[in-house]
C-alpha cells in the first residue's frame, strides 16, 4: 500500500523528562487501521502508558492527533484530538478542538504527537519543517493564553505562526482546564490543560512549508465549492453558520431541554437574553472560521461587564458556556456570560464543567450546604452574576473557595459532605454538557456508557429520528443506514439503542478522522456518508468504504473501554447521577419528566450486545478486538482499581 | 384574525431583517398552524409552540392574539 498524499508520515515521541523528541514514520497500514485524531492517540496511550498511572504522572501520556484531511482546502478539516487518562474522573480523556493550529502542524510537518514525562521546567515545544526542539516557556508561565500567543509571535518573529497551550488554570492543575488555541478555542472537556499543565509543557508551536497533497484534489476541490452554494439548503447547519451555536437556544428552551438551575428544569425565564440571534443582534462583532471551513460558526464579541472589556480576541460564547454560564447558574446577563466565557478562555478553563461546578455549588448553597464562611463571603446563589464571574477566577487560580471546586463537583461533593452527590452532574467525574437526557432519551445511554462520560458529540441526538422534527433529506440518510421506521417522540426502545449505538461508531469516526462535526456527519450535515468517504478516497487514495469507516470507530471506541477496563472500569460506573433520575421542577414540556433507572439498564443490556461487550461487565471482550484487530491489547493484566471507583459514583 | 409569530434563528430570514423575527399577521378566520406554515414558507421538519406550549397537530386553529413561536429541533453543539 502507498503512503496517503495528504499525510506527513511523521509522529512525534516527545520525553519531557529526557529532554528529547524522537520522529517515527509508521506504515501506511497504521495510517489505514486507525484513521487518525483519538483513534491513532488511543494505540499510544495502551502502547506506552503504565497501567495505573495517575493523571498528573509523568507518566500519564498525552497525544495529540490531527485528520488525514486537516490542512486540506475543505470545510471541516481542521480538527486536533486529545487524549490522555483524565485528571476528572480517571477514565480516559479525549477533546477535540479547531482553528488554525491542526492545519499549521501539518504544514510543520506532524501528524500526531506523543508526550510523556515531565520538564523540570516549563517548556514549549517548537515545530517547523519537520524540526522539532524543546525551548524555555519559564517567561510564558502564569501568563493569560491572549499574551502567551502574542509573545511568542513577538520573539519567534512571525506573526503567521499558530499556538496550543495550557493557560493558567491547567498550570494549577485545575481538573477540568482546557487545552487553548487561538486563546479562544478549546479543547474543552476531561481535562486534557491540567495534564499539559502537569508536565509543565506550557505550549506548542507550529508553522512551516509542508503542502498538504491529495490524491485526487479535483474532487476535494468539487466537494468544497459544492458547499458554498449548498449551505443556505442545509436549514439546521445554516442556522449554526449565521447564529452560532446559541442559535438553538429558542428550540432549546420550547422544547424544555435548556438545563436550568443546575439540571434542575429545562426552561429558563430569561432565555430570550442569552438566544445567538440576541448575540447577533447587539455584542457580535464578526463570525469567525477555522482553516478553510466556509461555515464561519464561531463567534467573536466585544462589550463590557461591571467595568470590564470583554475583547474580541477572546472570541465569543458557544451554546455550551451560555448554557453553563447562563442558564445553569439562572444568569441572564449575556454581557456577564460574555465576559465568563473571556475569564474561562484567558486562564484556559472548560466552560462546561467551570459553570457545572459553579451551579452545583449554588445548589448547595441554596439548600444550606455551604455559608458565605465557606465560600470566601460571596453569595453564591443562582442568578448572581458577579458570584459567578468571582468564581471563575478563583477556580482558575486555586483561590479559597475555589480551590475546592478545582477539583471538580465529584470530589468538591465529598468535600462539602452532606447530600451534596445529590446536586452532581456527573459521569466518570465529567459534568454533564447543555444536553438533557432526561427529554432526548438516546442521552441517557451515551451519558452513561461514553469512555469518557457524558458527552453531546458523541452520537446523534433524538429529533433527527423522531416524528415530527425530522424531514425528509434526513429521513432518506436514516434508511441509507438501515433506519426506516421513525420512532415517536420522547420514545426509547430498542430501535432507539440501535440508532444510538450505530451513530455513536459513525462519531467515533468522525472523531478518528478529525472531522468537524458540523459540516460532516450522518444525517443534517453537508457532507454525509457518500459524500464523506468519497472525500476520504480522494485525500488518501485509498479504497475507503463505509464499512472501514464504521469499523475504524468501532476500534476507537474498543481501545477507550479496554483502556477503561484496565485501569478498573466497568459496567457499574456506566451510571448516570442520581439528579437526573428526579423529576424535572418548573414550566414546559418536561416538567415533571425523569429517566427510569432499571430502563436504562435494560437499555444497557442490549447496547453491551450489539457493541459485543460482555453484558455483565460491559468490557470489550477478546473476540472483539480480535475481530477489529486489536488482540495485541491484553485485557487481564491490570484489572484492580482504587481512586477510579471513588469518584465516579 | 391577528396572531403573533417568533421566527427562532435562521427561520428569522423569513421575515424582514427590521422585524428581528417577531412581528404580527393578519391571517383569515380559521386559519391553521399549516396555514401559517405556508404563508411564512417556513422550511419542512420545524416545530411549533402555541402560547408557549408545543402543539404537534398542525392542523390545529390559530385563534386572535396567539402567539405562535417556530423553530427547528436542536441536534447538538460544540463547546
Amino acid at each position: 500500500m502507498k503512503m496517503a498524499p495528504c499525510w506527513t508520515g511523521s509522529i512525534l515521541h516527545v520525553d519531557l523528562t529526557k529532554k528529547q523528541v524522537e520522529i517515527e514514520h509508521p506504515s501506511p497500514e497504521f495510517y489505514r487501521k486507525y484513521g487518525g485524531g483519538s483513534g491513532m492517540g488511543m494505540y499510544y496511550i495502551l502502547q506506552e502508558m503504565p497501567p495505573k498511572v495517575d493523571a498528573f504522572s509523568p507518566e500519564n501520556v498525552l497525544t495529540l492527533f490531527i485528520g488525514p484531511l486537516t490542512g486540506l482546502p475543505i470545510s471541516g478539516n481542521a480538527r486536533l484530538s486529545a487524549n490522555a487518562r483524565s485528571p476528572a474522573g480517571g477514565a480516559i480523556g479525549d477533546s477535540q478542538v479547531g482553528g488554525y493550529f491542526p492545519a499549521y502542524m501539518k504544514f510543520a510537518g506532524f501528524d500526531g504527537i506523543v508526550v510523556k514525562g515531565r520538564a523540570t521546567e516549563p517548556v514549549y515545544l517548537y515545530l517547523n519543517n519537520s524540526k522539532a526542539e524543546l525551548r524555555d516557556a519559564s517567561h510564558l508561565w502564569g501568563k493569560p493564553t491572549a499574551d502567551v500567543d502574542e509573545i511568542l509571535k513577538q520573539e519567534i518573529g512571525d506573526q503567521n505562526l499558530e499556538v496550543l497551550q495550557c493557560g493558567p488554570a491547567g498550570e494549577n492543575l485545575v481538573r477540568f482546564a482546557a487545552i487553548m488555541t487561538m486563546a479562544n478555542r478549546a479543547c474543552g472537556r476531561t481535562g486534557m490543560g491540567a495534564v499539559m499543565g502537569s508536565k509543565r509543557l506550557k505550549a506548542v508551536v507550529a508553522h512551516g512549508d509542508y503542502k498538504v497533497g491529495a490524491a485526487d484534489m479535483a474532487t476535494i476541490t468539487k466537494w468544497a465549492k459544492w458547499a458554498v452554494k449548498a449551505l443556505p439548503d442545509f436549514v439546521d447547519l445554516n442556522t449554526i453558520a449565521v447564529y452560532g451555536s446559541a442559535g438553538t437556544i429558542g428550540s432549546q428552551n420550547a422544547t424544555g431541554t435548556f438545563p436550568t438551575h443546575n439540571f434542575s428544569q429545562g426552561q429558563f425565564t430569561e432565555f430570550e437574553n442569552l438566544t445567538g440571534e440576541r448575540m447577533t443582534d447587539t455584542i457580535l462583532k464578526r463570525r469567525d472560521t477555522c482553516y478553510a471551513c466556509i461555515i464561519r460558526c464561531k463567534r467573536v464579541v466585544e462589550t463590557e461587564y461591571l467595568n470590564r472589556k470583554v475583547l474580541s480576541v477572546y472570541g465569543g460564547p458557544e451554546y455550551e458556556t451560555v448554557s453553563a454560564l447562563g442558564s445553569y447558574c439562572e444568569v441572564g446577563e449575556l454581557n456577564a456570560v460574555a465576559l465568563g466565557n473571556q475569564l474561562c478562555n484567558m486562564y484556559g478553563l472548560d466552560t462546561i464543567s467551570t459553570g457545572s461546578n459553579i451551579a452545583f455549588a449554588m445548589e448547595c448553597f441554596e439548600n444550606g450546604l455551604l455559608t458565605t464562611q465557606d465560600t470566601d463571603g460571596i453569595e453564591l446563589r443562582f442568578g448572581n452574576a458577579h458570584a459567578m464571574l468571582e468564581m471563575i477566577e478563583r477556580i482558575a487560580l486555586r483561590k479559597g473557595f475555589g480551590n475546592v471546586l478545582a477539583e471538580g463537583s465529584n470530589r468538591a461533593a465529598q468535600k462539602i459532605g452532606g447530600n451534596a452527590s445529590d446536586f452532581l452532574t456527573t459521569v466518570k467525574g465529567t459534568e454533564a454538557p447543555a444536553h438533557m437526557p432526561q427529554a432526548k432519551k438516546t442521552l441517557s445511554i451515551i451519558y452513561a456508557v461514553n469512555p469518557f462520560g457524558a458527552d453531546h458529540q458523541s452520537h446523534e441526538m433524538d429529533p433527527i429520528f423522531e416524528e415530527g422534527s425530522t424531514f425528509d433529506k434526513a429521513i432518506n440518510r436514516l434508511a441509507q443506514h438501515g433506519f426506516h421506521q421513525i420512532q415517536p417522540a420522547g420514545s426509547l426502545n430498542d430501535e432507539k439503542v440501535r440508532f444510538t449505538y450505530f451513530t455513536e461508531l459513525y462519531y467515533s469516526g468522525l472523531d478518528s478522522y478529525n472531522l468537524c462535526q458540523y459540516p460532516f456527519g450522518p444525517f443534517w450535515n453537508l457532507y454525509a456518508a457518500d459524500e464523506t468517504i468519497e472525500i476520504l478516497q480522494a485525500a488518501t487514495g485509498w479504497d475507503v468504504t463505509i464499512e472501514e469507516y464504521i469499523k475504524v470507530g468501532e476500534r476507537r471506541l474498543n481501545m477507550m473501554r479496554a483502556y477503561n477496563m484496565r485501569e478498573g472500569f466497568d459496567r457499574s460506573n456506566d451510571i448516570l447521577p442520581k439528579k437526573f433520575y428526579k423529576p424535572l421542577v418548573g414550566t414546559g414540556p418536561t416538567a415533571g419528566v425523569f429517566m427510569d433507572e432499571s430502563q436504562l439498564e435494560q437499555n444497557k443490556d442490549y447496547y453491551y450486545e450489539l457493541a459485543g461487550f460482555d453484558i455483565a461487565t460491559g468490557n470489550p471482550t477478546s473476540e472483539k478486538l480480535e475481530e477489529l484487530g486489536l488482540d495485541w491489547i491484553d485485557l487481564y493484566s491490570h484489572t484492580s482499581c482504587d481512586i477510579t471507583r471513588q469518584v465516579t459514583t | 384574525l391577528i396572531c403573533i409569530v417568533i421566527l427562532h434563528a435562521i427561520l428569522r430570514d423569513k421575515l424582514p431583517p427590521e422585524a428581528r423575527g417577531k412581528a404580527d399577521i393578519d391571517i383569515p378566520e380559521d386559519s391553521t398552524i399549516r396555514d401559517v406554515i405556508v404563508k411564512l414558507d417556513l422550511p419542512p421538519g420545524c416545530l411549533c409552540a402555541v402560547n408557549e406550549q408545543i402543539e404537534k397537530n398542525f392542523d390545529t386553529r390559530v385563534k386572535d392574539g396567539d402567539v405562535l413561536r417556530f423553530f427547528r429541533a436542536s441536534s447538538g453543539g460544540n463547546s
